[in-house]
């Protein structure tokens, strides 16, 4: 954004963001680098649990007057490795994929694929990338009621469950 | 203190010889002093009520047999001689529990404490053993039961009494995790691996309770039970073995920053075992035989011991424990 130099402005324009629930991250006030009309540009960092909220502080920053320049997005993903072999293809794999993104706010982000050299299997490290925990949770529910019925051989991270 | 002992194989043996050597220590460290009074294994049984001397017992250790043996069963010996503990050290039998389990529970109907290693009578009698004794009100210990010469259960049952145990993840056999170490370092099948630890004599000729997890699943058993008091059995375990891992899966592990590790997981909300990503500077991530077990605690957030799991000389650290501990339960109540 880019705020007018004269004082209380930066208190002013952060102000929506902390009463709509943002947590703010970091502000840089750039004094130096003031625009050819005498703004200063600030950049703030901050933080939202939906969507809906972060476009009540926009629209709030706006309406007050407040010119903003660049709204840069960046939806934070949780990511959980784990760990499949057996006697699994490419199709197979490719199923899994499709399902997973299907699934609400998941999807899987990495594959990586070894052949096995002795049985003619397959180990495939798959990360899956979701909003939440929860969401994770239900990606790797489907993935294992997969590996169940098909007998692979599923492995996930110690640090998770139990 | 008078003991009896029966089964007399590697972890017997064992128990003896660092008896005799370490009976000096005892006595300076804990004024303890102790006689074996008898020793029993499938084929007879050797007694002396003033106890046996430690020549005969040493010499009984080097030949591997009971010399001079009677021809009597443990059940005999454990209720017609005058004796304070009993060691319960016969081979592990998970569907029945026995003999081990006629013996602990003989041993503390007359009134003699009882130590063991023995995971069948734990698994298949748990609750009714720890009744039993307090009815008795005789002692009873198992460390040696659950991670060789590891203190995991008077860690948590005493070392870390102020806190509530939410969860406990254990590798608690060392056959497995050496096999799956050997397979990660020659990137190597599990068949090939399997027969190599054979032919060393860590993995046994029929390994199938190692690897199919059940060892460590009887593990878990016994740590729900004895630290989460949850009446836990064994077949409510969801247990899954190793012998479905290939070096391929590993490498891909190991590329993400994982080990693969055989984990025993027991907790209010989950009893089971199988083969885990572990990130490699995980404190669980041992290598070769080692068993590690991390505690999740209320107050300590998080507790991780390793050591040596097996091992005659390594369990009776275990088994001596115990029986320092069982003495000085018994000289308190006077």
């Amino acid at each position: 954004m880019e705020l007018e130099d004269i004082p209380g402005q930066l208190v002013r324009a952060l102000e929506p963001i902390s009463r709509f629930g943002g947590n703010i991250k970091s502000v840089v006030h750039r004094r130096e680098r003031k625009t050819q009309l005498g703004m200063v540009p600030v950049t703030v960092v901050l933080e939202v649990g939906e969507k809906e909220r972060f476009n009540r502080i926009l629209s709030e920053l706006k309406s007050m007057g407040v010119r903003i320049t660049h709204v840069g997005e960046r939806e934070e993903m949780k990511k959980r490795v784990v760990l499949i072999s057996g006697p699994l293809t490419i199709e197979e794999l490719d199923e899994i994929t499709k399902r997973v993104g299907e699934l609400k706010g998941t999807k899987i982000s990495d594959v990586s694929l070894a052949m096995e050299s002795v049985g003619g299997g397959m180990a495939a490290r798959l990360t899956i990338s979701g909003r939440s925990d929860r969401s994770l949770d239900s990606a790797f529910s489907l993935i294992e009621s997969i590996a169940e019925k098909k007998r692979f051989l599923l492995m996930k991270s110690v640090e998770e469950g139990g | 203190m008078k003991l009896i002992l029966v089964g007399f194989g590697n972890v017997g043996r064992g128990l003896v010889r660092a008896l005799v050597q370490k009976r000096n220590f005892f006595l300076k460290e804990h004024g303890m002093s102790c006689e074996i009074v008898a020793v029993v294994d499938g084929h007879g049984a050797v007694v002396d009520e003033n106890g046996l001397s430690f020549r005969r017992l040493l010499r009984m250790v080097e030949e591997g047999n009971l010399i001079g043996s009677e021809r009597k069963l443990g059940v005999e010996i454990i209720r017609e001689v005058d004796a304070d503990v009993v060691f319960e050290l016969t081979p592990t039998n998970i569907k029945t529990g026995e003999p081990g389990l006629t013996h602990i529970k003989t041993a503390m109907r007359t009134g003699k404490s009882v130590i063991t290693s023995n995971k069948g009578p734990l698994v298949v009698a748990f609750r009714e053993l720890e009744e039993l004794a307090k009815k008795r009100g005789v002692e009873f210990r198992y460390s040696a039961s659950v991670g060789g010469a590891v203190p995991v259960i008077g860690l948590a049952k005493r070392i870390l009494m102020g806190n509530e145990v939410l969860a406990i993840r254990g590798v608690l056999n060392g056959t497995t995790n050496y096999i799956l170490t050997r397979m990660a370092q020659e990137d190597a099948p599990f068949d090939i691996v399997l027969k190599e630890a054979q032919e060393l004599g860590i993995a046994e000729k029929d390994p199938s309770l190692d690897i199919q997890g059940i060892d460590t699943a009887c593990k878990i058993t016994i740590l729900a039970n004895s630290v989460l008091g949850i009446d836990a059995k064994l077949g409510e375990v969801k247990t899954k073995g190793i012998s479905g891992v290939t070096p391929e899966a590993i490498r891909l592990a190991r590329e993400a920053g994982f080990t693969v590790k055989l984990v025993g997981i027991a907790s209010k909300r989950t009893l089971e075992v199988g083969p885990k990503l572990v990130p490699i500077h995980h404190p669980l991530a041992v290598s070769g035989t080692l068993n590690a077990v991390t505690f999740e605690v209320d107050l300590a957030r998080e507790i991780t011991i390793s050591g040596f799991g097996a091992g005659p000389r390594e369990t009776s650290s275990s088994l001596l424990g115990d029986l320092v501990d069982v003495y000085q339960a018994i000289s308190q109540r006077g």
